[in-house]
């Protein structure tokens, strides 16, 4: 297991060595085509893509951060990337190393002052789920209250800045790696690495994402919605403990097969929080990845990780509606 | 009037932590005896009968770090669930922990060891076994629990733990990023490749290389070498050179 490699110059050895490695598997697949056959040629295409897209996830997977947070909004872009390349980065939503006890303990010692174990009457040591900036982990309080405690990567909050730098000298060379019509423009490339860096800036700070929690908790009244309760006693800059929700990821829950009404009713309460949260409560949860929702057996969904929320001003609100009508119809000169 | 057991280990404490402040504060040069002895509230000629020299202060209190370690790792009480790369790696992050209140005073330790090796590596000797002996202790048992396979080489694996650990005390004491958090990340990664090693037996096989490399080569070289001294050409010249009639 590993922990984020800190120094830029060690980070852009692993992007580095990605770009490298993806080219030699190109390379290698080009060599082979010329003595096959047709269709034997589109299965080493697949497998071609299967390959490059473990590379991919083994490299983000290293640098966590500022990577994962930026594969996990390619792995949205449904249109702009390969199917496999995308489920493969889809991957990075919650499935990412973890960090091993030791480490987990010093980030408890330092950020709460004790050990887990006397923290906690239960500490399992063993992650629940990877986020982009931190690890969640089962404990459970002396009243016997189940709780999830996430623990942000030690230095993680050293490496965004470094990251960001690194991500605007590389990208542009891994981005001739895609197929011509898949490459985005300079400036939208620039832009996203420039949000990516404020959100994750933002979600370094967990004290944040903990007043976040409570607002949307104490705000959002919607039947079937749930909201962990924060408990503040143990919450710090770099550690935040709510109430642990149970409940499925959505590939978990979809593999279960649920009813088409389930789905419907699950897709409905979604929908009720966004549109909800947006117009009513001017505020949007801006990290809508398919991580962050949770299913329940009883068709209510569980929201959680509030690291990232846009305030929206009411100008904004007001003039929203007409904006989005302006796109549906394709009519881009309406402003 | 006789001092208990007790008495004279606290007294042995309080000067390791005088000595602590004082060489920390003016460096251990010009430290002197006579102001640790006051600064713990000992007599001046008392002292003498528990460190007979700075030096002997100095690598009493490695002594001391190194035994809290081990005390704060026997009370984790888990600690023999944990895996051999956790272990070390626990061992290591606790190290850190405990001489963080002495930084200052462990770089003149550093400072003084490179200056004077001989006397260091002597007064270092029991910090050194107790390390050793802890490494060994957490390595039998993985190798006993199957979890890492017999190490070849053995007696040689805890030295090099020792000079690795040493690396990461160095590493920390030029480290200035915010918590160390540069420190964390160089533990974790190296350690993962320590456990790596151990795991794969790699010393003892880069050994086992090395020997036959030198065996099959080396020593096959010193043998043509000496076949080429008993060249008649090269005698002959030699004898030329030395005067004597050819």
């Amino acid at each position: 297991m590993k922990t984020v490699p800190q120094s830029q110059l060690a980070r852009s050895g692993v992007v580095g060595s990605t770009v490298v490695k993806i080219g030699l598997e190109k390379l290698k697949t080009k060599a082979k085509r010329r003595f096959m056959s047709n269709e034997k040629s589109v299965d080493a295409r697949a497998e071609q893509e299967d390959t490059e897209a473990e590379i991919l996830f083994k490299a983000v997977t290293q640098l966590r951060g500022t990577a994962v947070k930026l594969a996990q909004i390619l792995g949205m872009e449904t249109e702009l990337l390969p199917e496999r390349i995308r489920s493969e980065l889809a991957k990075s939503y919650h499935q990412i190393p973890p960090l091993n006890r030791v480490l987990v303990t010093k980030v408890l010692q330092q950020e709460l002052g004790e050990r887990p174990e006397m923290l906690f009457t239960a500490f399992d040591p063993v992650a629940i789920a990877a986020a982009s900036l931190g690890q969640v982990h089962r404990a459970e309080l002396a009243d016997g209250t189940p709780v999830a405690v996430k623990v942000q990567y030690p230095g993680i909050h050293l490496t965004i800045q470094s990251d960001l730098k690194l991500l605007r000298k590389i990208a542009p060379s891994g981005i001739k790696m895609l197929p011509g019509h898949m490459q985005p423009s300079k400036d939208v490339l620039e832009n996203s690495i420039s949000e990516v860096g404020a959100r994750l800036q933002e979600e370094t700070d967990y004290r944040l994402e903990a007043k976040n929690t409570r607002w949307f908790a104490e705000h959002i009244r919607i039947d079937g919605v749930r909201i962990p309760r924060v408990i503040e006693k143990f919450c710090s800059d770099r550690v935040i403990t709510t109430e642990l929700l149970e409940g499925l990821h959505l590939d978990d829950w979809l593999a279960m097969q649920p009813s088409q009404t389930a789905r419907n009713l699950a897709a409905q309460r979604i929908n009720d929080v966004f549109v909800h949260s947006t117009l009513k409560l001017r505020r949007m949860h801006t990290d809508p990845n398919p991580g962050n929702y949770l299913f329940h057996d009883d068709g209510a969904i569980g929201l959680i990780d509030f690291g990232c929320v846009k305030v929206f001003s009411d100008q904004f609100i007001d003039h929203l509606p007409e904006l989005l009508r302006g796109f549906c119809e394709g009519d881009i000169k309406k402003n | 009037m006789k001092i208990s057991k007790k008495v004279k280990e606290q007294t042995r404490l309080r000067l390791l932590d005088a000595a602590v402040d004082v060489m920390s504060e003016k460096g251990f040069d010009k430290a002197s005896m006579r102001e640790i002895a006051k600064r713990a509230d000992v007599a001046d000629a008392t002292i003498y009968n528990y460190f007979s020299t700075k030096e002997k202060l100095l690598y009493g209190y490695c002594e001391y770090v190194q035994q809290q370690v081990m005390e704060e790792l026997m009370s984790i009480e888990d600690f023999h669930e944990y895996s051999l790369r956790d272990q070390l790696h626990q061992m290591t992050e606790v190290r850190l922990t405990k001489w963080l209140p002495a930084r200052e005073f462990l770089q003149e330790v550093f400072t003084q060891t490179f200056a004077a090796p001989a006397v260091g590596n002597e007064l270092l000797a029991e910090t050194k076994s107790l390390s050793k002996r802890m490494f060994v202790d957490l390595l039998e048992a993985a190798i006993e629990a199957g979890e890492i396979p017999e190490q070849p080489y053995q007696d040689l694996l805890p030295t090099l733990y020792w000079d690795y650990q040493t690396a990461i005390l160095a590493y920390w004491l030029k480290d200035t990023s915010d918590n160390f958090a540069n420190t964390t990340q160089l533990v974790d990664q190296s350690n993962e490749i320590v456990s790596q090693l151990l795991v794969g037996g790699i010393v003892g096989k880069t050994l086992d290389m090395f020997s036959f490399l030198f065996k099959t080569h080396v020593l096959q070289h010193m043998n043509s070498l000496e076949n080429l001294f008993k060249d008649p050409e090269i005698v002959a010249a030699k004898r030329r050179f030395m005067g004597e009639e050819a």
